[in-house]
């Protein structure tokens, strides 16, 4: 039976959605400041005028249900839904009027890409965008890898019911301190450990390479940020490759692993519990995962013969491995080379690790290894099952935090993901194909685009058909909210709200 | 006297293809990225701006990414070489542009397997200007008109709150 919303729901959705529209509209005081400080007038008012519309809009949201209104499970799913998407909404306003977008479309697809961090950008002349500029959309990655309900949840909400709501509908299942807000302060307390590390290890090297104190402490905060929230932009058209520096890559490769983490085993190693990296199932599916998808673009490269030397084949191989696996989408090479210069093996590796992702619970986007992972073990237990006597039970355990039996349901829930994902990434690619681009080009960026990863053979760009744009957009939200609260948002807005509540 | 015409003819042939080399038309960056599976190891010459700052490479040379027509290539020179450049592209100012003549390196063994250039000269062809901010008082009036709607807003609240206090 589907259950229809009431009037009562609908307000309660209004309020909580009104104060994440608060939140943004408050987080804009940041590049507003940033601004203020470097003397960059335009984009002060930009965000004058950005702040202003999503404060006054939220406002008035927020009035449709009194202060104490309870948020429920389901209501919780469609704030995150449209919460996600009415806070790209707003945040593409400053971008908007920067002018370095060609529509409000291309200023959309930019914030929702930096929310959800994909890393794909629209921007054009990156490199005279405005510090300001910059600032936001590196903030929107910052604050959309931790959730950006997370985010709201641990600023503003206090009242339990609500927060978990809301926590488990923004595709994060793991609680994990006793309390849900100690969860999301965890979360921001690990991260900014890693910020502070990452930005400090940066500004050292990019002082050293001759950037002045301002512009090699900002690049190093917005490298950073995007690395480590596995977003992918960059303060420079060329991204990692503006810096042309093996130091550069090293770093932002440990502070890539250390975002396609589940914060679970952050907490752990943070307890002092080492063992559970080596135990924990999806620690080891993405190890593998990453092996052999490495050995596999290493191949595709050593094959091209452009590389002269092993070193180098493992530099670039690794290197793009990981940013598709983890999700980031950082890349030292050009988007033309992917299809001429990587090798087919090569380009092949890269679209199975972006399709496959990250860790569960992290920033990074994709399948995920844990469900890869229990479908693999489901897949293995079929097998044992098939040679099994017919009166034999056959268990097959798996260790995530504690040891674990495999589940019919866990193993329905894993492959029902992975086959949302699948149809989502041909989905996009077939409407790719359809607006005249290559086959593989398409299926690229159709899984960049739906597993929040970023990399781009370059059919990204401002010229693209604007049914190309709002796809991808699609595909964007939808990946990191892993499906359900989008479908719960479609069955909402298709049912008609009643009346009266008492179901 | 036919080694004597043979030599004629030979001078005869590569002066003028000097001086068109010389003369020849800059590449587009576009194009030497786009092209640099056929240019690998070529000398190229392009022109474009140069932006951001100069990036230490080892003690005696630099990196000076250059951009033109929406690319921008990295390239690798003789600290010496990129003293001329005074302006470096940004928000503020747009970049010197500049005039390099260097071998086009499609995976550059000396640095990593990366696409660049690694430069035999560099002139600056044209001065970097100012950049011109374009403030709009519009944008300073939606602004205010949100914030007008979220005092409201929350005036609205407050009564709200203060009845429900009192109703209680």
């Amino acid at each position: 039976m589907w259950v229809p919303r009431t009037r009562d729901d609908v307000r309660v959705i209004a309020r909580y959605l009104g104060m994440l529209v608060v939140g943004i509209g408050i987080l804009m005081a940041v590049p507003f400041v940033t601004a203020a400080i470097l003397g960059e007038r335009a984009p002060m008012l930009h965000y004058f005028a950005g702040s202003g519309l999503a404060l006054g809009a939220g406002a008035l949201l927020m009035l449709a249900a009194p202060e104490r209104a309870k948020l429920t499970a389901a209501n919780g799913l469609i704030v995150t839904a449209l919460g996600c998407f009415a806070a790209a909404v707003f945040g593409a306003v400053p971008l908007a009027l920067s002018g370095h977008y060609g529509s409000y479309l291309d200023a959309l697809f930019e914030s929702m890409s930096s929310l959800t961090t994909s890393g794909l950008t629209l921007v054009q002349d990156l490199d005279h965008l405005a510090h300001a500029h910059n600032m936001w959309r590196h903030l929107m990655h910052l604050v959309g890898g931790q959730g950006i309900v997370v985010a709201v949840l641990s600023f503003a909400l206090a009242h339990g019911g609500g927060a978990v709501s809301l926590y488990l509908a923004e595709a994060r299942d793991e609680r994990i301190m006793p309390n849900v807000i100690n969860t999301a302060r965890f979360i921001w307390f690990v991260t900014a450990v890693y910020v502070l590390l990452g930005t400090t290890a940066l500004s050292v090297l990019n002082l050293v390479r001759g950037m002045d104190l301002v512009r090699g402490t900002l690049h190093a905060f917005w490298a950073t940020v995007a690395t480590f929230d596995t977003g992918g932009f960059g303060p420079q058209s060329q991204n990692a490759l503006y810096y042309h520096s093996a130091w550069f890559e090293w770093i932002t490769v440990m502070l890539m692993l250390a975002g396609t983490f589940n914060f679970s085993l952050h907490a752990d190693i943070w307890r002092g519990d080492r063992g559970e990296l080596f135990k924990n199932t999806e620690v080891r599916t993405l190890a593998l995962n990453i092996f052999a998808l490495s050995v596999l673009a290493a191949s595709g490269l050593a094959a091209t013969l452009a590389f002269g030397s092993s070193g180098e084949v493992v530099r670039k191989g690794v290197y793009h491995v990981l940013s598709a696996n983890t999700g980031t989408g950082h890349q030292t090479l050009y988007a033309v080379q992917w299809l001429r210069d990587f090798g087919g093996l090569g380009f092949v590796a890269v679209v199975l690790a972006m399709a496959f992702g990250g860790m569960a619970s992290s920033t990074a986007g994709g399948i995920k290894a844990l469900r890869v992972g229990l479908i693999a073990k489901g897949v293995v237990r079929w097998v044992k099952s098939s040679l099994a006597p017919p009166t034999a039970i056959v268990v097959t355990r798996f260790h995530h935090m504690k040891s674990r039996i495999l589940t019919p349901e866990a193993l329905a829930s894993a492959l029902m993901i992975a086959t949302l994902y699948l149809v989502t990434y041909v989905t996009g690619g077939l409407v790719g194909v359809a607006c005249g681009y290559g086959v593989a080009e398409s299926v690229f960026e159709s899984v960049s685009a739906a597993a929040n990863v970023g990399l781009s053979t370059g059919i990204t760009s401002p010229s693209m058909p604007a049914v190309l744009k709002a796809t991808y957009i699609v595909q964007m939200w939808a990946g990191r909210l892993e499906f359900i609260a989008l479908f719960a948002l479609v069955a909402a807005t298709m049912l008609p709200a009643t009346r009266r509540g008492g179901r | 006297m036919p080694a004597l015409l043979a030599t004629a003819a030979l001078l005869v042939g590569l002066v003028p293809a000097a001086a068109v080399a010389q003369e020849a038309l800059p590449m587009r960056i576009p194009e030497v990225v786009a092209r640099a599976a056929e240019l690998d190891g070529q000398q190229v010459v392009f022109e474009g701006e140069a932006i951001g700052e100069a990036l230490r490479a080892d003690e005696d040379s630099v990196w000076v990414n250059v951009l033109a027509s929406g690319a921008a290539i990295g390239v690798w020179m003789p600290r010496e070489m990129a003293r001329p450049i005074e302006r470096w592209g940004g928000y503020r100012q747009t970049g010197d542009t500049v005039r390099v003549t260097g071998v086009v390196n499609l995976a550059c063994d000396r640095h990593g397997g990366d696409l660049d250039v690694h430069a035999t000269s560099l002139e600056v062809v044209e001065r970097g200007t100012k950049r011109a901010e374009t403030v709009r008082l519009r944008d300073g009036l939606v602004g205010a008109a949100g914030f007008a709607l979220a005092a409201a807003a929350l005036a609205v609240a407050r009564r709200r709150s203060v009845r429900e206090s009192e109703g209680e």
